[in-house]
């Protein structure tokens, strides 16, 4: 292992590479200090550009987007109130209250500090764990990575979904569309209307541009306006404070950082989770836990460890079993693809150390995005007053560029756009997208495993639970089920008593 | 029930019932041209998602009828949900399906640069010379990245090609 990790530290500092890393490293802050856009926008953005690039190249830019994203959504967070992405809401409950007091360059420079230690506890623990993960992996057969599949779907749904009944409509959606095109278990076409262009299905680049990227640039558009009134100033001496602070709550930053990596590893938990419990561990475990969201720095520094660690855990499941945990994972999966990487068992075996690049990218990135972020705050502060009319556009015919320059398709092209209404128009009535998305990535692996599943079983239903590990997850589905569909229901029940309109 | 009051309840639920008309095609598809082993699992997703949506649809009117109930008794100072203009909304909706039917007819570089003179113009409220200048530069940008750098052929649209 640690001559693969040398080899691959290697490749990712080559010249070349680092260049791209710095590009998403830049890209993941600029995406990061916008509110509403975040890590999964950009992703989904410059998806379709690294079509020619070499795979460890991909990676790293890919690797510079995740681990800078966080550091950038931090900026506006304590700077305006206002998170760039959702996991730094819980750095906004300090961290805003510390500006308030003239003391926003030691919340950055805490933040700064905190983000890339997160990361590389997060990176270490994953590190730790991918060697055993893949003898792991080889107890995994048919039945099980349906199981998983479907683990996955619901997971993610039930824990994304304010509204659990239309998360579950969501995914269903995700799946009859997965099952468009040819099917590999028994041959057939399906749902093409006779198109060779959905011979391979609805493809997933296009739909995740469209889906996230452009979905989120037309709500922009139609919301108008900038992003913020007005930036407040911000002095530069100070963040030496912020720094030295961080390293003095060394216990608030490993803590932090395993609530990040665990919860990260979980599908469907997210950032938001992770940085929140963190937070809340962090406030219950301190002598003076009033003192907290009135300026505590370690009301800073522990949902940003958390939120970059998290990307270590998240990193798990996505390569090991091709199962996202969020939606910056599943965009993250195209890029895996589109470089001809199958998420799932064979991924650890085959592409050892593509996987490594990737640590080591990302390793990187949290430590450059803190230097570069620090250097550009001010300035990075000052895209949040944009006007979004000018913004929108311009990032909707880059998607669009790119969306074509993939296949050099136009459907491609029609297929982003598509999604991209259709992404709008769900969020607009609340139906949430990433159980859709999720179950166009999930599905197709999970019907060929159950149609296999059931050859082998010789269609016995009893082979989903012939395996420690099937029964297991089996009682994982219905563990995750009842424990959000029982309260649901209880409170819709008591709705009804009072007379609640919910 | 007031006309005003149906017409808000039939509003509420009708992305649901868009949605199960989708779904019924789907399924009536899948019956008309699939064999039963490659409908199988498809079959089984649509009717499950048709059963939800069946649940949605029926849920939701009971909470508009519900939410009316409420409304008359507090004298109508219900609070009502906050959404952007619906012509708003139709037209940047409309202005990026434009966009895709002029990129599909004349290619990027027709396209492109009368999509963000329009935008920025009459969305943006941007002075005429600011929209062309933008424009010209993106356009550049997309020649100089996608076509020159990269080496990707950009789409000329079925007019001009």
């Amino acid at each position: 292992m640690l001559d693969v990790l040398w080899q691959s530290a290697a490749d990712v500092i080559s010249l070349q590479t680092l260049v791209f890393l710095m590009l998403g490293v830049i890209v993941g802050l600029v995406f990061g200090v916008i509110p509403g856009l975040g890590g999964t926008t950009a992703l989904a953005i410059l998806l379709p550009l690294t079509f020619g690039m070499e795979v460890v190249d991909a990676l790293a830019m890919s690797g510079g987007i995740m681990g800078a994203v966080g550091m950038g959504g931090s900026i506006p967070a304590i700077l305006l109130n206002a998170p760039g992405t959702a996991p730094n809401a819980a750095t906004c409950l300090d961290g805003y209250p510390l500006a308030q007091q003239g003391r926003a360059a030691e919340a950055l420079g805490a933040t700064a500090t905190a983000s890339p230690l997160g990361g590389v506890i997060g990176i270490l623990t994953l590190l730790l764990v991918l060697p055993v993960a893949k003898d792991f992996i080889l107890f995994f057969g048919p039945p099980e990575f349906f199981l998983l599949a479907v683990f996955g779907i619901v997971t993610v749904t039930l824990a994304e979904s304010t509204n659990l009944l239309r998360g579950l409509i969501s995914a269903g959606v995700g799946l009859m569309l997965a099952f468009v095109g040819y099917d590999t278990v028994s041959g057939g076409i399906r749902f093409t209307f006779g198109s060779d262009y959905l011979w391979d299905g609805i493809p997933l680049v296009p739909s995740l541009m469209g889906l996230f990227g452009m979905a989120e640039m037309i709500r922009l558009s139609i919301k108008g306006g900038s992003i913020a009134a007005d930036v407040k100033s911000v002095r530069i001496g100070g963040m030496m404070t912020g720094i030295r602070a961080t390293f003095r709550h060394w216990k608030v930053v490993i803590r932090s950082s395993v609530i990040g990596t665990l919860v990260g590893a979980v599908p469907g938990a997210g950032g938001t989770v992770a940085t929140f419990i963190a937070y809340g561990a962090t406030k219950k475990a301190n002598p003076r836990p009033e003192s907290f969201s009135k300026g505590r720095i370690e009301g800073v520094i522990a949902p940003e460890a958390a939120n970059n660690a998290k990307d270590g855990g998240a990193l798990l499941p996505t390569l090991a079993f091709g199962i996202p945990g969020s939606a910056e994972m599943a965009v993250f999966l195209g890029y895996l693809v589109l470089h001809g990487m199958q998420p799932g068992p064979s991924m650890l075996l085959d592409h050892e150390q593509e996987i490594y690049s990737l640590v080591v990218a990302l390793t990187l990135s949290a430590v450059l995005a803190s230097i570069i972020g620090l250097a550009c705050v001010r300035w990075l502060a000052m895209i949040t007053v944009v006007n979004v009319q000018i913004l929108a556009p311009l990032v909707i015919v880059v998607s669009l560029v790119g969306a074509y320059a993939v296949h050099s398709s136009p459907g491609d092209v029609v297929v982003a756009t598509m999604l991209g209404v259709l992404g709008y128009l769900m969020t607009r009535f609340n139906y949430p997208r990433l159980p859709l998305v999720m179950a166009l990535i999930l599905g197709e692996t999970a019907e060929r495993g159950f149609k296999q599943a059931m050859m082998i079983g010789q269609d016995n239903w009893g082979i989903f639970l012939h395996s420690p590990a099937s029964i297991v997850m089996v009682l994982l589905i219905i563990l995750s089920l009842g424990w959000s569909i029982v309260p649901y229901v209880v409170k819709i029940a008591a709705g009804r008593k009072t007379g609640e309109v919910t | 029930m007031s006309g005003h009051d149906t017409s808000r309840l039939m509003l509420r639920i009708l992305p649901s019932v868009l949605l199960l008309l989708f779904i019924i095609g789907y399924i009536a598809t899948a019956y008309l041209t699939l064999d039963t082993e490659s409908r199988r699992v498809p079959l089984l997703a649509a009717y499950v998602a048709c059963l939800l949506l069946v649940v949605d649809i029926v849920a939701g009117l009971s909470r508009g009828r519900a939410a009316q109930k409420t409304s008359k008794g507090s004298g109508g100072r219900v609070r009502r949900e906050s959404n952007p203009p619906l012509a708003q909304e139709a037209s940047v909706l409309l202005s990026v399906i434009g966009l895709v039917l002029g990129i599909y007819l004349a290619g990027f570089y027709v396209a492109v640069p009368l999509y963000l003179i329009v935008t920025m113009r009459y969305f943006g409220h941007q002075s005429l010379h600011f929209s062309l200048a933008t424009a010209f530069v993106a356009s550049l940008i997309i020649y100089v990245a996608f076509d020159l750098v990269l080496g990707y052929r950009i789409f000329p649209g079925i007019i001009l090609s």
